[in-house]
């Protein structure tokens, strides 16, 4: 295993068509706030690059992002409690990544799914990991508020597990 | 290889492969509702709360240029259900914890479209990802040689 690798998630800009779908609910089960962010992740789409050590991953903010989403606020207060999360890729890659506090640190494993299968792991440190991700949750939903598709106060409140229930240092520092 | 037979009404299936998150808790239609608001209709292939992108992606409506485009723009195959009412079987037949599966139907559900731009038809298995409240966060046909892990069986909790 390698020591203290970095885990950087970052926007791009999309210029070519992955054939996304828009947004539909025909049996009306999501509010306005769900909508809203559905066709955020759809008119406005980018790529999100997923990048530790030499490994890079790219996925979309519509289909990817969006299936995850719902979950990663807690998801990221699961990890600042201690407990070990797994965000799995099916559309537009065959990806889980694995992510287990250990201490101070976390182990982050990739493990690609599909026709070839393959596992690497790496020694990450945990506010590093910790801050990219909530980083990331943040640049996403201010992005959704600055288009006009969600309010600030939305994107309050759909934040605020990842901040809510940790003791780690970025959250004591805010 | 990992194989588990499934018997449902007059329904055949065994699930090839497994890779279970959590086993303490089970979660799907016939189980305690455990997600947001109100509980999705499990036997509606349009429950976009059930079954998220699997329609809109993988239906049997979707047009053949958006399969070839896709495959070819993310490299990767591209399965569509050739009937709907297969993902509501899927959905019953996978095990009720949140995780990765690979559903063999043994009779023709879907086809592949490869990023070369051949198509391989009748292809019998799914891949089929249940989320932490058992709704499907991602469901398709894949080819026989698709796998979950490098071992080429489970590597669940089970």
């Amino acid at each position: 295993m390698n020591n203290s690798y970095k885990l950087e998630i970052g926007l791009e800009k999309l210029n070519f068509d992955i054939y996304a779908e828009p947004p539909e609910d025909p049996l009306g089960e999501f509010s306005d706030f769900e909508m809203g962010l559905r066709r955020f992740f759809f008119e406005d789409n980018h790529v999100v690059s997923w990048k530790i050590g030499g490994e890079k991953i790219q996925v979309f903010l519509e289909p990817d992002i969006c299936l995850i989403w719902d979950r990663l606020p807690f998801q990221i207060a699961e990890i600042s409690q201690g407990k070990k999360i797994e965000i799995t890729f099916a559309e537009s890659c065959c990806i889980t990544i694995k992510l287990v506090p250990a201490g101070n640190k976390i182990n982050c494993t990739w493990i690609k799914f599909g026709y070839s299968c393959w596992e690497k792991e790496f020694e990450c440190d945990r506010t590093q990991v910790l801050d990219a991700l909530r980083d990331f949750l943040e640049e996403v939903m201010q992005l959704a508020v600055d288009k006009g598709y969600i309010t600030l106060e939305e994107k309050e409140e759909f934040i605020r597990p990842a901040f809510a229930s940790s003791t780690d240092a970025a959250v004591l520092s805010k | 290889m990992y194989v588990v037979p499934i018997k449902k009404n007059t329904e055949v299936a065994e699930i090839i492969e497994q890779d279970i998150i959590d086993s303490s808790v089970e979660v799907g239609s016939g189980c305690e509702w455990t997600g947001r608001g109100t509980e999705p209709q499990w036997n509606n292939p349009k429950s976009t709360k059930a079954y998220d992108h699997i329609e809109s992606y993988h239906g049997p409506k979707r047009k053949a240029n958006r399969f070839v485009g896709r495959a070819a723009s993310t490299n990767d195959d591209q399965g569509q259900w050739l009937n709907a009412e297969d993902w509501i079987m899927a959905e019953q037949l996978v095990p009720k914890y949140s995780g990765k599966y690979i559903i063999d139907f043994q009779r023709p559900i879907g086809r592949v479209y490869h990023p070369d731009g051949t198509i391989t038809e009748n292809v019998s298995r799914a891949f089929i990802q249940r989320d932490v409240d058992g709704t499907l966060n991602s469901g398709y046909p894949v080819v026989n040689s698709r796998t979950l892990s490098r071992f080429n069986g489970s590597n669940g909790n089970e």
